[in-house]
């Protein structure tokens, strides 16, 4: 595989180099780049199977430069030092990331995944999808994929009416009834859906608000849904659900 | 001789005076008494004169039920004569009829032709005649004598004679009159006024003297009373007529008599009256008449909007005091949460410092693979640290744990082990990062460092039921528990516990530690937290 690393520390570029060659050695780095436009210039020339990209450089961000490529013929495994807006952006796209210092173990994962994906050949969609949130305006709602085996479903948050664990799977149950399952443990997604105001309302449960119709006192407290089910309430969350319903 | 026929014809008037005299009853000039008999404002006038036996003569100018007409009483007459004054050129225009007994039909529409007397033009009533209606045999009979004018022939005047004994009202009965029933009532009874009574029905045998009855109500407690003239109805059964009372004459609480009496003079009495009957009663103090229905409506309405705005005052209120306490709960909360942040946040420098002492300690041996590796634990510890996540799962716990720890080993080489109950969903639990984290820094620093490869740490979360035990134990040589150790992160620890029992109030967190020679123990129990 041709990768290309943009990152606008030089210093970085290197290390990430060294790593590559040491635990990903299939990794061929064709080409560095500390600017996008130098980016640019770079994947255009080179046309990569993966790009290594970091978020922050400094005035500009790397989606500037997924931007500028109106063709995207190729995986991004975005780099950052420190999870933020960016990172939460995607994580929404349920797309691959590694936080620096990078830890070899979580960088064989990555190119292992990026591998699956080149070889499946779903390109630029996610990405797309990617900038497509970004540009949207900070109130309205957010669109979270859903990468399952054979497709990845862009489903907006207010269609989630409730999440469910199963180990490290999770159930997603749409409006229109439709169920998901996600490979990706079921905290992951309370930790995206929870600042769009879902609920963990127990250890296997997240449940978004608009679609609960009452609280039952029954077993101590029980959430009824619109859709007829009932979603248990553990005790330690019950003064927190309570809270959040009753505003 | 002049004289004598003079004396004679004198001696014939006063023979034909005294006849007279003896025939009719006279007034103080010896005149015969001409009673006017007619309804006021009639305009037609009836004159009855009397023979002389009459004891009594009780002439009504007018009965209130009985206002197109008018009853004389007599008493002990045997013969009367009646008649009226007309306009000499409109006798004519007058039709009379003279009924007796209500059904001897004597005279029917007769024009007067007799003239009894004539007044002349300069008399007080020029050119007017005295028409006489007839002379009647009066012994205990009722005579009704009638007359109009052609030209208002719906307006007849009618006056009855009536010379019969009177008595009083026979078979009187009273009966209460509800919305849709009728029941009768005992004398002296106790009647429960509501807004279905509309009044008592009072009956008697008819009379042929009907209008001559009154009813007369008095409220024995308050001395007033109401003279009623009631039209009596015949009814078709038993010969009885009635007339009814309406409620509002008794709808006051308190005693009432009700009489009935034959009104055999002008104004007179029920009190001490021997014809009078009376019926009493006793209306009680009302349940729920004490207002009227309409009254009860709005008074309710009144009420029920003053309740409400009272109920909804006390709701606003209560929800804002509710609110308040809410508002104050949640800021209690989010203290305790802006605390625990702070305190979560507390790294020990000391082990930041030589954790990566430690990692330049791989560097200078060229163990560059060993040093990415804990330099991306410890990366992840500070990360933790940096992010101050309020939950997070027993997994991320686990590896945390496991990151320290594994630093830790890289200084002191000893043992541990970290393991979790089976039944355990360690995926999805979660719980308040890094809680045993201070007590392995003080297993590790204090327990089992000096011991080197013998030092054991050994961490387990366990299920107890719905209690979550997060256990720590190390074969370190213990310290005394009742002491205060401030170097040992206890403090902070036991300060971070009780901020977490200030948030979840209904899950409290309990702090055991058992120490002794043989090691030391910290049980950190989340009770219910499953």
């Amino acid at each position: 595989m041709r990768a290309i690393l943009v990152d606008d520390e030089a210093a970085n570029l290197e290390n990430l180099k060294i790593l590559l060659a040491k635990y990903c050695p299939d990794i061929k780095v064709v080409a560095c780049a500390t600017t996008i436009d130098e980016a640019f210039t770079q994947v255009n020339l080179h046309q990569p199977d993966l790009l290594f990209l970091d978020i922050q450089m400094g005035k500009t961000t790397g989606f500037d430069l997924l931007n500028k490529l109106t063709l995207k013929t190729f995986e991004v495994v975005f780099v950052t030092a420190y999870d933020n807006y960016g990172i939460q952006a995607v994580k929404f796209a349920a797309l691959d990331y590694l936080l620096k210092p990078v830890d070899p173990d979580e960088l064989k994962i990555a190119v292992a995944k990026a591998e699956i994906r080149i070889k499946n050949k779903i390109h630029g969609e996610q990405l797309n999808f990617l900038l497509s949130q970004i540009k949207k305006s900070e109130s309205s709602i957010p669109k979270i994929a859903l990468p399952q085996q054979h497709e990845i479903r862009y489903v907006s948050v207010e269609d989630i009416v409730r999440c469910v664990a199963d180990n490290t799977y999770t159930f997603f149950f749409l409006a229109n009834g439709d169920q998901v399952l996600i490979s990706k443990p079921l905290k992951e997604y309370s930790d995206l859906l929870k600042p769009h105001g879902f609920i963990r309302t127990h250890q296997s449960h997240l449940v978004n608000p608009r679609f609960v119709k009452s609280w039952l006192k029954e077993d101590g407290g029980t959430l009824l849904m619109d859709t007829g089910d009932k979603i248990p309430v553990s005790k330690p969350n019950r003064e927190m659900v309570k809270e959040v319903l009753g505003k | 001789m002049k004289k004598i026929i003079l004396s004679f014809l004198l001696l014939l008037f006063a023979i034909v005076a005294h006849a007279q005299n003896n025939k009719y009853l006279v007034d103080e000039y010896g005149n015969p008494k001409h009673y006017s008999v007619g309804v006021k404002y009639s305009k037609c006038n009836i004159f009855l004169v009397v023979d002389s036996g009459t004891k009594h003569v009780t002439p009504f100018e007018y009965l209130n039920n009985f206002p197109s007409g008018n009853i004389v009483l007599l008493k002990g007459a045997k013969s009367i004569e009646i008649e009226s004054r007309i306009q000499k050129d409109s006798l004519s225009f007058y039709r009379y009829s003279i009924i007796q007994n209500d059904s001897i039909v004597i005279k029917k529409d007769a024009i007067p032709t007799e003239i009894k007397y004539r007044w002349g033009s300069g008399s007080i009533l020029p050119n007017y005649v005295a028409a006489d209606l007839g002379i009647f045999n009066a012994v205990n009979k009722k005579i009704e004598v009638q007359i109009y004018r052609t030209d208002l022939k719906t307006r007849v005047t009618s006056v009855i004679i009536y010379n019969k004994p009177i008595f009083a009202s026979k078979s009187l009965s009273f009966k209460l009159l509800g919305e849709n029933s009728v029941r009768s009532i005992n004398n002296n009874t106790s009647l429960a006024v509501n807004g279905s009574v509309k009044g008592i029905r009072v009956s008697m045998e008819n009379t042929d003297i009907n209008a001559l009855y009154s009813v007369v109500i008095e409220n024995l407690d308050s001395h007033s009373s109401t003279l009623l003239n009631p039209k009596w109805k015949r009814i078709k059964l038993g010969g009885m007529v009635i007339a009814d009372i309406g409620v509002s004459e008794f709808k006051l609480p308190g005693r009432y008599r009700v009489s009935v009496y034959p009104e055999t003079s002008q104004y007179a009495s029920w009190i001490n009256n021997k014809l009078s009957r009376d019926f009493l009663f006793t209306t009680l103090k009302p349940r729920t008449s004490l207002f009227t229905q309409k009254q009860l409506i709005i008074y309710g309405l009144i009420l029920c909007a003053i309740f409400g705005a009272i109920f909804g005052a006390a709701v606003t209120y209560i929800k804002r005091k509710e609110a308040q306490k809410l508002a104050l709960k949640h800021r209690d909360k989010e203290m305790a949460r802006i605390q625990l942040a702070s305190v979560r946040s507390q790294l020990n420098p000391h082990f930041l410092f030589n954790a990566l002492a430690g990692i330049q300690m791989l560097m200078n041996k060229n163990e560059t693979d060993k040093a990415n590796r804990y330099l991306s634990k410890f990366a992840r510890l500070t990360r933790n640290v940096l992010e101050n996540k309020e939950l997070i799962s027993l997994t991320a716990e686990k590896t945390l744990l496991d990151d320290y720890l594994q630093m830790e080993q890289l200084r002191f080489g000893f043992q541990y082990k970290i393991s979790a109950s089976a039944d355990l969903d360690t995926e999805n639990i979660e719980i308040p990062a890094m809680l045993l984290q201070p007590f392995v820094e003080n297993a590790v620093k204090h327990g089992v460092a000096e011991k080197g490869n013998a030092g054991q740490i050994e961490i387990n979360f366990i299920k107890q039921g719905t209690d979550l035990v997060l256990r720590m134990a190390d074969n370190g040589s213990g310290f005394d528990t009742s002491k205060n150790y401030d170097g040992l992160g206890l403090a902070l620890s036991k300060n971070r516990v009780s901020l977490l029992n200030s948030i979840y109030k209904e899950t409290p967190f309990v702090l055991d530690i058992q120490s002794g020679h043989s090691g030391t123990t910290v049980n950190i129990t989340l009770t219910q937290w499953l």
